[in-house]
């Protein structure tokens, strides 16, 4: 297991670690005190690092560098990345620019949290070239201030580019061919399975680059534990503590981070990142790309995957109500054999699905809108940014024409699993158009739905704010629009 | 735009009042500033966990610890019965290490145990089990009400005859407002090492506001005398009041299992345990009457304040004094009876919170105000200014101090004037009533906030100066570093004495050992209080120097001067290392203590009357909402601050202190609600679901400004004003403009709306209008 670690000249060799050890945990273990825990829990940013991956763009190879919460990332899964932390950006007493902007505009008060900004702020430096408010937004979107108010931190991100250009570059710009040398190298005779089993024996990890390698060890070993993205799993280590005896990582597997697309539909491997499912995802469904944007925050989007969201079986997730709404199937293997589910009649209960043991998803598909169909999704959350869904409502309209002829609706947040709500179609499709939609939406949700009083919003907010973004989008798809606050708006 | 080349507006003569970075800024880039955490761990270090109470209230039948001393990792298990001097508190001893046969909240410590690592004692801990029989909780302000569970008994403070003056009022309202709690979520949760020297003796290294007291809790509870035990403290990731009291307990425990084992012990606490073993700010209930005339002038005003303090005293009377001292905010109320009931609940113990009650008092009337306006159908500017102080008249306090430094008329008008208030007004009138759904609110509120501890004795400090024989100075002071910026403003002070760079002053850790007996930094006072203590210290020294100058080179007292780096002597000059060498030589003391204590203050507290208050710190703002109407969902668009520093000791701190004090304040008031289940389980327990504002949250339009050509009318140190808590107060505006919002779905009519502004209660807010 190597990865690259700062500006060392040689990879890191882990020996002997517990595969549950997270990234943060090795950190400071090994006096790499620079990163901070303040949640362990993927909610702060206090722990935000940059990893560097390789990537083919255009044939050639290049490095990606992405921010990552290090508190529920497992140090395994760096293997063949680079790994930098605030200790890593500066060159000798040269502050990195990111860094002598956030002191220029006084960007730090207590400074807990100024290493998770830093190291966010260096993952925008390498990944843009011009800048403006939204993508300060985007790029900051995991990381938490108590104390500045962020107003510093805003500045001093526009600081970064306006000299960015005369700037000597870092270090990383600057040695970027070794850098990607390095990488190459710690990722050749790249085997078909990374496998790591710690000193005592007790755990196990593996980590394939082949999905018939995958499914074969799955199916050998039915009760290991798959990670992806580690959002979720993460919390389960840091917050539940627990230890799992046989992790098996998806994220390298090639057939599952490729992403398919023909004229009438999209099929995204089930470990593909929300990151890097974007472009292709908002082309073809715009609407998305609002809900896309509250989905959790920048660094966690890097690393969560589609798969995961769905296999977690939430019923908070944001994805399934839009991707049952559009109709998606999964694509389920299972050893050999690999069958079709469509995403509705996936789950089943509370955190259950169909998936059996041994089994995973591979893939994703998503039907494209054709002629007629249109969509929207609305999600009320406590906070714009990072938050969980209190209600995720997706809709898809049939039109013959200008008469509705059909109406799907699945939403999140109202019951144990994400699921279409019929009665609400039907009220939909017959009194669209109608005055009273938002009181005849409410008594057929009430139907459908029993939604449960919690920490997010009540059962009667849930109901009836459902009902009213029925009636928003009646009032946007006949001009009379009401905007998404969530939004950037204009004064 | 970026506001970091902005025009301070400053002199650039002078160390003070310069826009100087924060002393940790490189640091803080770098990860290389360390917190308690990072400090590298003496060999052998231990760890602490803790297991909680799951539940309420209840009497502990037992605590199974066998499952967890079955690990190997695990060293050994305390409980309160392990524990001699079990009780600790601010005020009051009524704070319990650990839970002794009853538990009082949920969240409670019952248990501590000791491992190799963090993570084990961890998982240890989670193996502890409690068995309680359940017993029925309080847990909400009503519920106390009821059962007439208080702390102490209520506090009134009173002015003139408030019922006859509201009964003789032409208009009336009568109303309650519930304000919601709010979680410190300071990013660096409690923290302490506890490292044994010799003999009893030990060093512990804390994340507190309140190293002295947390010494002189330390001491008691291993039952040594104070001087034992030094407790030091560089920086704080963050405190706001939450690390006063706050940092005592694990710091305690931590000193215990020291002293048993003789190894040095770590904790820090998980975010979860933070969050429930911590007590927050208070919530308050607030019952109100009113009387005024057609201008909306209060002519009488009748407040009763209900607190949820917790299950102990802590802090609680002086925060529910501080809500009643600024219940009238800037208005004049010529009639008024204020009470603050303490309800005691079975919830963690309610602590301080930037602001300490004031914001909550104010709330309270800024609420009044705008249901006045409503009911009067002005705007609720113009029914603040009809009621603001005034400078000659009407300038006498509910608690009988004359305000003597009143700014607010002019600094409200110069804000409205140059935000165009009026303008914007109109604009909004118009949008509103041309759309249905989306409505816009705007508002102005004021500050005034009374500056000193309301405990006379609290308003002292001491530091310590030495300047070494190479002319470098090293500063001490009682004041701690929690990211307000205090060090570097003290160090100015310093450099400015002694007329050199500001890199000539090394600004240290504060240490009980250094300077003793040292009040927590709170109440905004920290460079108040530390500043002047450094400048006496400074002149000390200076004195001694002058002496030997005037003796040395034959010149007057008047001719030596300190500046540019150089001591000037009458037509000579000399640099001013070599000049400290130079006294050095000749034998002159290079070091000294200085002390302040602050002057004019008195307070009695049984006639509630006096002058509690040095001075007053003063702002306004103005902030601007869009509401949709239909979801509850709104977005805070615009916001221009004026605010006052007196003359600034560094606008650059100052500026980020009143930024982040805003959207602190913003946060209390519209995403950040703790929510209890009917069993009295928080169940916000991490930022998950307890959603602080995040950076998209910061208003676009953000215009703040520091009140230009200012001073301060007392002697502080240069004339400038304290600014850690006031700005925190000026987002009650964001809560009175989507108040103003929601009112102007049905025009006119008052509205229920409720702190936080949740977009929730918003929706239902408006839907009851509607009904
Ligand atoms: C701070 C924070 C904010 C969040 N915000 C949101 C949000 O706004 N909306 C939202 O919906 N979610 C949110 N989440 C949850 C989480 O990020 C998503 O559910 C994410 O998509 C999970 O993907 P992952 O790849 O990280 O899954 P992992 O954590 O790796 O796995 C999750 C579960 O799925 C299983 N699994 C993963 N991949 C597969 C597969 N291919 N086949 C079978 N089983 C599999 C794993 O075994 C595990 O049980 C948030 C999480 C955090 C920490
Ligand atoms: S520590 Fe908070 S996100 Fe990792
Ligand atoms: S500077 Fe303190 S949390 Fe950001």
């Amino acid at each position: 297991m190597r990865f690259l670690f700062n500006q060392h000249k040689e990879p890191i060799d882990l020996a002997e670690v517990n595969p549950n050890m997270t990234v943060l945990q090795w950190l400071r273990r090994n006096k790499h005190t620079g990163t901070k825990e303040g949640c362990a829990a993927g909610d702060c940013g206090a722990c935000t690092a940059v990893i560097g991956e390789l990537a083919t763009i255009k044939g050639k190879k290049v490095i990606e560098y992405k921010s990552i919460n290090t508190c529920i990332s497992l140090v395994l899964n760096l293997n063949g990345k680079h790994l930098i932390t605030v200790e890593g950006i500066s060159e000798g007493n040269r502050l990195h620019p990111v860094q002598s902007a956030m002191v220029r505009a006084n960007g730090s008060q207590c400074g807990f949290c100024t290493p998770g900004f830093v190291m966010s702020l260096f993952a925008l430096y390498h990944n843009e070239n011009e800048i403006d408010l939204d993508k300060i937004n985007e790029a900051l979107s995991g990381n938490l201030c108590r104390c500045t108010g962020y107003q510093p931190i805003i500045d001093a991100a526009f600081l970064i580019f306006e000299t960015k250009d005369s700037d000597n570059n870092d270090y990383f710009s600057n040695n970027k061919s070794q850098l990607v040398q390095s990488l190459v190298r710690i990722n050749e005779d790249e085997p078909e399975q990374f496998s790591y089993t710690s000193n005592d024996k007790k755990v196990t990890y593996d980590a394939p680059t082949d999905v018939n390698v995958l499914a074969k060890t799955l199916y050998k070993y039915q009760d290991a534990k798959i990670v992806s993205g580690c959002t979720d799993l993460g919390l389960e280590i840091t917050q539940q503590l627990q230890q799992f005896g046989h992790i098996i990582n998806v994220q390298n597997v090639h057939e599952m981070k490729s992403i398919h697309e023909n004229d009438s539909l999209i099929e995204i491997g089930a470990a593909v990142s929300y990151h890097s499912a974007w472009t292709l995802l908002v082309r073809s469904f715009p609407e998305l790309e609002p809900l896309l944007k509250r989905f959790a925050s920048r660094p966690i989007r890097n690393w969560a995957t589609i798969g995961g969201n769905i296999a977690n079986a939430s019923p908070i997730g944001d994805m399934p109500p839009a991707l049952i709404a559009l109709n998606a199937t999964l694509k389920l293997r299972r050893g050999d054999n690999v069958r079709e589910v469509r995403l509705q009649d996936f789950f089943i209960s509370y955190k259950k699905t169909v998936l059996l043991k041994g089994e995973f998803i591979k893939s994703i598909t998503i039907p494209k809108l054709v002629k007629g169909e249109s969509f929207t999704v609305h999600k009320i959350s406590r906070r714009y940014e990072d938050d969980i869904s209190a209600v995720c409502m997706a809709i898809k309209l049939v039109n013959d024409g200008p008469n509705l002829k059909e109406a799907v609706i699945a939403l999140g947040g109202m019951a144990e699993i994400p699921k279409r709500a019929t009665m609400l179609e039907k009220t939909v499709t017959k009194y669209w158009n109608k005055r009273d939609i938002a009181k005849r939406s409410y008594e057929s949700l009430k139907e459908d739905f029993c939604p449960l009083d919690d920490v997010r919003a009540s059962s009667e907010y849930r109901l009836q704010v459902s009902a009213n973004l029925i009636k928003k989008t009646l009032l946007n798809r006949i001009n009379k629009k009401v905007p998404n606050l969530a939004e950037p708006i204009e004064n | 735009m970026t506001k970091t080349d902005k025009e301070w507006g400053t002199d650039s003569n002078r160390v003070v009042g310069q826009a100087m970075a924060h002393d940790s800024s490189i640091l803080h880039v770098k990860g290389s500033a360390p917190y308690i955490d990072d400090i590298v761990e003496p060999k052998g270090t231990m760890h602490v966990a803790f297991a909680l109470s799951d539940v309420a209230h209840g009497n502990i039948k037992s605590i199974e610890i066998k499952e967890s001393l079955k690990m190997d990792c695990v060293h050994s298990v305390l409980l309160a019965e392990d524990i001699k001097n079990l009780n600790i508190g601010a005020i009051r001893h009524d704070e319990p290490l650990l839970a002794k046969d009853e538990v009082l909240f949920h969240g409670q410590a019952v248990a501590a145990v000791l491992a190799d690592s963090h993570e084990n004692a961890r998982k240890a801990a989670s193996l502890i089990r409690v068995n309680i029989e359940e017993l029925e909780p309080l847990i909400t302000i009503p519920q106390a009400k009821l059962k007439e569970s208080f702390l102490d008994e209520p506090i009134k403070m009173t002015k003139g005859d408030a019922e006859g003056a509201i009964s003789k009022s032409v208009h009336k309202i009568t109303g309650k407002l519930s304000i919601g709690g709010q979680e410190h979520y300071y990013l660096e949760s409690q923290a302490a090492l506890a490292i044994p020297t010799e003999g009893d003796e030990l060093v512990l290294h804390s994340s507190t506001q309140n190293p002295s007291e947390v010494q002189h809790l330390v001491a008691h509870v291993l039952d040594l005398p104070q001087h034992s035990i030094e407790v030091v403290t560089r920086r704080m990731g963050g405190a706001f009041g939450g690390k006063e009291c706050g940092a005592s307990q694990i710091a305690c425990i931590c000193a215990i299992f020291a002293q048993k084992t003789k190894l040095p012990i770590k904790s820090r606490l998980p975010r979860r345990e933070d969050m429930l073993m911590t007590g927050k700010r208070h919530d308050f209930e607030v019952e109100y009457k009113a009387g005024f005339d057609d201008e909306g002038c209060i002519e009488g005003i009748e407040m009763e304040l209900y607190a949820r303090c917790g299950y102990s005293y802590d802090l609680s009377v002086a925060i529910v004094s501080r809500a009643l001292f600024h219940a009238d905010n800037a208005y004049y109320l010529p009639n008024a009876s204020l009470v603050g009931h303490l309800c005691k609940t079975n919830t963690a113990s309610n602590t301080a919170f930037r602001g300490f009650g004031g914001p909550q008092g104010m709330l309270a009337i800024e609420n009044i105000i705008e249901e006045i306006a409503l009911h009067l159908n002005l705007d609720a500017y113009d029914v603040r200014k009809s009621n603001f102080y005034q400078k000659e008249a009407n300038n006498e306090t509910p608690y009988g101090q004359l305000i003597e430094d009143n700014i607010i008329n002019e600094l409200a008008h110069e804000l409205a004037t140059s935000a165009r208030y009026k303008e914007r007004r109109l604009d909004i009138d118009e949008f509103n009533k041309n759309n249905t759904y989306i409505k816009k609110g705007l508002a102005l509120s004021p500050v005034k906030f009374g500056i000193s501890f309301t405990k006379k004795f609290l308003n002292q400090a001491g530091a310590l100066v030495h300047v070494y024989k190479d002319g470098s100075i090293y500063l001490n002071h009682g004041g701690t570093e929690m990211g307000q910026g205090l060090f570097v403003k003290v160090a100015q002070v310093v450099a400015n004495e002694f007329g050199v760079e500001l890199g000539k002053v090394k600004v240290s850790a504060t240490s009980t050992a250094k300077v003793p007996n040292t009040s927590a930094t709170a109440a905004s006072s920290g460079s108040d209080l530390n500043g002047m203590a450094a400048k006496d210290a400074c002149n000390r020294i200076k004195n001694n120097l002058i002496s030997f100058a005037v003796k040395q080179f034959n010149i007057k007292q008047e001719d030596v001067k300190f500046y540019d780096s150089q001591v000037h002597l009458g037509a000579n000059q000399m640099p001013f290392d070599e000049f400290i060498g130079l006294a050095y030589i000749n034998r002159v003391e290079l070091f000294s203590n200085g002390y302040y204590s602050t002057p004019k203050i008195h307070y009695d507290s049984n006639k509630r009357r006096g002058r509690p208050f040095y001075y007053y710190s003063y702002g306004a703002c103005i902030s601007e909402v869009v509401v949709d109407t239909l979801t509850g969902e709104y977005k805070l668009t615009s916001v221009d601050i004026l605010h006052d520093v007196g003359a600034s000791l560094n606008p650059a701190i100052d500026y980020g202190q009143i930024v982040g004090g805003f959207v602190q304040g913003m946060g209390w008031l519209c995403s950040e609600e703790l929510v209890w289940d009917d069993s009295g389980k928080l169940l916000t327990t991490g930022a998950s679901t307890y959603k602080l504002p995040s950076i998209g949250d910061t208003p676009k339009h953000f215009n703040v400004k520091i009140k230009p050509n200012n001073s301060n009318h007392e002697e502080t140190i240069y004339k400038s004003k304290a600014v850690g808590e006031p700005p925190l107060m000026l987002a009650i505006s964001v809560w009175l403009a989507i108040k103003n919002a929601i009112s102007s779905v049905k025009d006119g009519k008052p509205n229920d709306l409720v702190a936080p502004a949740s977009f929730e209660r918003v929706f239902f807010c408006i839907n009851n209008l509607n009904k």
